[in-house]
């Protein structure tokens, strides 16, 4: 609570924290918030552009927010040029019927907090297929950011046991485990991670590739963590009080738990929020070359591997939006990482 | 005899050779005695502790037997070395501040012990052995002084603590290792008390690890004096304070004397 206050305190890091928990809110609630369903396509709004919201209606004095329906002629080049059509008007209702959906994975429901009706509203666009892009990114976040918290909790768990093993009993286990460590490493990351990708079947399902990438990526990450902790384990088993507590005769487990790896956990903490940009990038790396998660299913990565060719952004520029959100959550997840350093480390706490 | 060094080698690992701490010592404890092992620092003394607890560090070699109730502690087993840590022998440190975990309460160090070396499963059991082995170290508010975490305590509150703490398990043998250095004079003569009880009330068997010849003066049955790893000379206090062989001995008490004026 003393950790919140302090990051409340600070501007980067309220704002930081501000806008994740705002996302992790809206990806957790994305059913409530999207209107439409992930998966639901109309060819009829193949990259439609964003739909201008109107506020007021002078002619028929209506206060309302509301849409106007979607028209498109084909030009010379055989594309679509969507326009306005000014006779129907579809307000935007609050809170209002749409597709069913489990709230929070336990009661049906088919409230949504907006929707038009028969109407169609793009917040942010349409893609190839028609989809609401605000839809996908939405539901391609719970994937995105759920990767890497999972992640990072997997490899901060790895490389705090890892760690505080080698770096606790040191001699030929630790010998073993930073060598392994080391070659862990010395891999490019990207390489090391299309090479594990490869190694498994192109044909997966949508959950078996999202559990596999999470174990792709913390076998990737726990070995810099493991190294550090390990050092930090070195320098804590030659306090006095682990030598009372070997000579109390408290076994090496209980040890490690208890007098060990809690006090290198303000690092871990610092070191598991910076660490999951790197999981939220990789995610996307993957799945923007096709390797990670599979259409229909969205993710941030996969949204934007639609704006892959250069024609596309500039016609469709709005394909690029999910890539926005991808950075501003790496800037946030930093900004806040930082700000939990300068917290955690009393020697800076004085500048 | 209770415990018996036979032999013993010490060597620590320096970046190119092994530095001896201690050369072929041999002594024995009785049982309920009190024996005080002198010497200056660097002289082996706190690797003799260490030693007899088989908590040498990785980088160490070592010689000979320390024999425990018919047993070899250097040839023990890893849940055997367990068993016989705290329960049987127990430590007691010079450095009381630090031999307590920071960021934990005394109260959770005391539970955390008790639950895994004794099993004791219920609360009130548990509470019931702080509380008896607090008094018996005479620490007073006890209620207060298990709610605060270590730095919140001084030097000689630490230091009952953890003799409490040691003597909870109710070992046979205790090793204070230089347990009063760090303390000031009037709670240091009241801790040597606190001992000379321990050792009548419990028939404990104490191995006294000082350089104050005070204190062997007032507490110990025997003395062993320590020079450059080597027993120089093992005595009852009486026959070392009257007559005194070895010269490294002699020096040390003539110091001594000096300095009493």
């Amino acid at each position: 609570m003393d950790i919140l206050k302090q990051i409340i305190s600070n501007k980067p890091g309220r704002i930081a924290l501000f806008i994740l928990l705002l996302l992790y809110f809206a990806v957790i609630f994305a059913p409530l918030f999207a209107p439409y369903p992930y998966d639901g396509d109309d060819v009829m709004y193949s990259y439609a552009p964003p739909t201008k919201i109107h506020l007021v209606n002078f002619e028929k004095k209506q206060f309302t927010p509301f849409i106007y329906a979607q028209t498109y002629e084909i030009n010379q080049y055989y594309q679509r040029i969507y326009q306005e059509d000014k006779t129907t008007i579809y307000p935007i209702k609050f809170l209002t019927k749409g597709f069913k959906y489990k709230f929070l994975g336990l009661w049906e429901t088919d409230r949504h907090l907006f929707g038009v009706g028969k109407g169609k509203i793009y917040l942010l666009g349409a893609d190839l297929k028609g989809r609401d892009i605000f839809t996908r990114i939405l539901y391609g976040g719970r994937i995105s950011l759920s990767i890497g918290l999972i992640g990072a909790a997997i490899s901060l768990f790895l490389g705090l046991i890892i760690g505080g093993l080698s770096g606790y009993f040191g001699g030929k286990i630790d010998n073993l485990t930073m060598r392994i460590c080391e070659m862990v490493m010395m891999i490019p990351s990207f390489y090391l991670m299309l090479a594990l990708r490869a190694s498994f079947p192109p044909n997966l399902s949508s959950t078996q590739v999202y559990l596999l990438i999470i174990v792709i990526l913390s076998f990737i990450g726990w070995a810099s963590t493991a190294r550090i902790i390990r050092g930090m384990a070195i320098s804590l088993r030659e306090n006095e009080y682990v030598y009372a507590a070997k000579a109390m005769g408290l076994s090496h487990f209980k040890i490690i738990i208890r007098h060990i790896l809690p006090h290198t956990i303000s690092y871990a903490l610092v070191a598991v929020v910076l660490r999951i940009p790197a999981y939220i990038l990789g995610e996307a790396g993957l799945s923007l070359i096709g390797l990670g998660i599979q259409e229909p299913e969205a993710s941030w990565g996969n949204l934007l591997s639609a704006a892959m060719g250069i024609v596309n952004i500039r016609l469709f520029p709005w394909i690029l939006i999910p890539g926005l959100f991808i950075v501003v959550t790496v800037v946030c997840f930093n900004m806040l990482g930082d700000t939990l350093r300068d917290i955690l480390d009393p020697k800076r706490r004085m500048l | 005899m209770i415990l018996e060094v036979k032999d013993l080698s010490v060597a620590y690992k320096s970046k190119t050779k092994y530095v001896d701490a201690l050369k072929n010592v041999s002594l024995g404890v009785e049982a309920g005695e009190i024996l005080g092992i002198v010497g200056e620092s660097g002289s082996g003394k706190s690797t003799l502790a260490l030693s007899i607890l088989n908590l040498l560090p990785f980088s160490s070699k070592n010689q000979g037997e320390i024999i425990f109730n018919s047993k070899n502690i250097f040839k023990a087993k890893e849940k055997e070395l367990e068993a016989l840590r705290g329960n049987q022998i127990g430590l007691i440190f010079q450095e009381p501040a630090s031999t307590f975990n920071p960021v934990l309460s005394i109260k959770y160090q005391f539970n955390e012990i008790l639950k895994s070396k004794l099993k004791i499963k219920s609360k009130k059991n548990r509470e019931k052995i702080i509380f008896d082995s607090l008094e018996q170290t005479r620490v007073r508010d006890p209620k207060r002084i298990l709610k605060s975490y270590p730095h919140q305590l001084s030097g000689g509150q630490l230091q009952r603590v953890s003799i409490a703490l040691a003597i909870a398990l109710k070992p046979t043998v205790l090793i204070a290792d230089e347990p009063t250095s760090s303390l000031d004079v009037t709670i240091e003569s009241q801790i040597i008390h606190l001992f000379k009880e321990l050792r009548d009330k419990y028939k404990l068997t104490i191995i006294f690890i000082t350089h104050n010849l005070d204190l062997v003066k007032v507490l110990c049955n025997r003395v062993v004096v320590l020079y450059q790893g080597q027993v120089r000379e093992m005595k009852t206090r009486e026959e070392l304070f009257k007559n005194p062989e070895d010269s490294y001995t002699r020096s040390l008490l003539d110091s001594f004397s000096e300095l009493e004026g």
